[in-house]
């Protein structure tokens, strides 16, 4: 079996080579667009805002409540900076590179300096403090410091996911066209079919050949991320941004190369699953735009692909628990395409298929 | 013995809609292995279906195809047309590596059976060129040397002789013969009329998606020429279909 699976994936990858500018446009993409982008959301000014706030029952807590972007971040660290002067809570916004503070005081007193922060991020030298003291919560305290940051998650690590969400696309289109409706548009595929190779084999060989080319540009994009970290010495949080992108983007190329092989043993020709491959990206930029101008949180939303990706990219981050239906959601959805080809393949339509 | 019983065979591509376009109509056939089986018909007859049905491609929308061949439990099915594709990327040497890998037999060049057959279409001299570089007539024994290497039990030939020069061709029949004489179930589908009334020992005509006739070769000419010994196929054909 897997003789048959490694033998059909490595004569699909002797059949791409032939297309170099695929491969190098996989590469050249990520190299590109990824500094590029990242460079202008991280020149900015990168200094650690600590907001001091009087304890005024729960206001504090109430803002952090209604701010969607503010809750998703908060929890408490009283006891990691300090005890005694802390007196209920701290909420911890990470953007990105940014962070701040809010702290709730019991009194108006502040003992607590800048080094103890330090210590709470491992010493993490390129962090520079900008302490703003009494802060009044007020109507513009919600203005100023939590909706005004929305704005550098949209141009920072949203930016940077739908180019994943493009280049992880884009590649791997060109490939399953010509592994799969190639087959069909070359009268190669019923001499395939004839040599009583499993059907199973056939898929897993041609959808590895997929995935493969998907995490070229993955691949290349997250390495180039660490090199735009090094450049611009963006720090750990930067990094784990890093990390969610991988978390995001991962199963989302997984869905991507079944969707991708599915189209192409659809479509009679190359020309015809490109050019529902065309149709598909157009859907994912409207689900974008969608996604954007709409800020909808119903549950359903964590389950739907690239809607899920789109809204864990503008929310910024995903709980354990969410991430684990995100993930399970992509493999099932993977799984029922690889299973409708399988059956597309099992069947005669699979030689009149059309889009 | 490959037996087809009442089968019909409707297509539904979009420009029919609903209704469908009926490319073979209540076939009845009966295919005894070591015969060479002629299958003659006009373009859009639907021969290359029949063979496509017998291959296991398609699958007749009525009536049940039965395939026993007696002497293997997991029988083997070849398909041979002018119009098959072949990979443009590989060398002659790594398709029949490929096809060897996913049949899980070894076509290595070491293998007796599979370096008797090389010799013999002269292959050799093409072995290790890429099959876009081939001409039609290599590309032609190419895909007859992968329609016989493996040995198959059915061997289902569409235009076989497409391309094929004068010792390709002779190449070609002598394959044939030679399957038969190992009781293989052979389907020789053409449009020469002359090919077929050489080498076929029976001869099914379809008009229409429909069989006009399908008898014994030396039964049908004994039937036609009794009152003509210089009656040919073709006024065979034209006294079932006069508008052929």
């Amino acid at each position: 079996m897997f003789k048959m699976i490694i033998k059909i994936f490595t004569t699909e990858l002797l059949q791409i080579k032939k297309d170099q500018r695929t491969i190098i446009a996989m590469f050249i993409l990520p190299i590109l667009m990824i500094p590029a982008i990242l460079g202008l959301a991280f020149s900015e000014d990168n200094r650690v805002e600590i907001v001091c706030v009087f304890k005024s029952d729960s206001i504090l807590q109430n803002i952090i409540s209604n701010s969607s972007l503010a809750k998703k971040y908060s929890f408490i660290i009283k006891k990691e900076i300090n005890e005694n002067t802390i007196e209920d809570y701290l909420l911890l916004e990470l953007n990105n590179n940014e962070i701040i503070l809010l702290i709730s005081s019991q009194n108006n007193k502040y003992d607590f300096v800048a080094k103890d922060f330090q210590e709470f991020f491992n010493k993490q030298s390129n962090i520079d403090f900008n302490i703003q003291e009494n802060i009044s919560i007020d109507s513009t305290f919600k203005t100023n410091y939590l909706d005004e940051r929305l704005e550098s998650v949209y141009s920072g690590l949203y930016t940077v996911i739908i180019i994943f969400l493009i280049v992880c696309f884009s590649g791997p289109a060109l490939v399953s066209a010509d592994i799969s409706a190639g087959e069909k548009e070359r009268k190669t595929l019923e001499s395939l079919l004839l040599t009583k190779c499993p059907i199973k084999n056939i898929i897993i060989g041609k959808y590895l050949t997929v995935l493969l080319f998907s995490f070229i540009p993955l691949t290349t994009g997250i390495i180039i991320m660490y090199i735009t970290a090094y450049i611009f010495n963006t720090g750990i949080l930067y990094l784990q941004n890093v990390n969610l992108v991988v978390k995001l983007i991962f199963p989302y190329c997984i869905f991507m190369s079944a969707f991708l092989l599915k189209n192409g043993f659809k479509a009679k020709t190359i020309r015809a699953a490109k050019s529902t491959e065309s149709l598909f990206f157009v859907f994912i930029l409207i689900v974008n735009i969608f996604m954007i101008i709409n800020s909808i949180n119903i549950p359903i939303i964590h389950i739907i692909p690239i809607v899920n990706t789109i809204y864990f990219s503008l929310n910024g981050t995903i709980s354990n628990n969410l991430y684990l239906l995100y993930l399970l959601s992509y493999l099932f959805f993977a799984y029922l395409l690889l299973k409708k080809t399988y059956k597309l393949l099992n069947s005669e339509d699979v030689f009149y298929s059309e889009n | 013995m490959i037996e087809l019983n009442h089968i019909s065979k409707i297509f539904y591509p979009k420009k029919y809609k609903s209704q469908g376009y009926k490319s073979l109509d209540d076939i009845n056939l009966e295919i005894l292995p070591g015969q060479i089986v002629g299958l003659i018909g006009l373009n859009g007859a639907g021969k290359t279906t029949l063979l496509k049905l017998i291959a296991g491609l398609y699958k007749p929308t009525y009536g049940e195809i039965s395939i026993k061949v007696s002497y293997v439990k997991d029988y083997r099915v070849s398909m041979l047309s002018s119009e098959q594709g072949l990979y443009n990327h590989l060398s002659v040497k790594q398709l029949v590596d490929y096809f060897g890998t996913l049949q899980n037999k070894d076509f290595s060049y070491q293998d007796n059976d599979t370096k008797i057959l090389i010799d013999y279409l002269k292959i050799e001299s093409v072995f290790d060129k890429q099959i876009s570089t081939l001409s039609s007539g290599w590309r032609q024994k190419v895909l007859i040397l992968l329609s016989f290497i493996n040995n198959p039990d059915i061997i289902l030939l569409d235009e076989p002789s497409n391309y094929l020069d004068f010792q390709g061709q002779k190449q070609l029949n002598t394959l044939i013969i030679e399957a038969k004489k190992r009781n293989k179930y052979i389907v020789y589908a053409s449009h020469n009329l002359f090919e077929i009334e050489r080498i076929a020992d029976s001869i099914i005509f379809i008009h229409q998606g429909r069989v006009i006739f399908y008898k014994d070769k030396a039964k049908l000419y004994q039937e036609e020429k009794i009152n003509n010994p210089e009656t040919t196929l073709i006024d065979i054909i034209k006294r079932q279909v006069p508008d052929v």
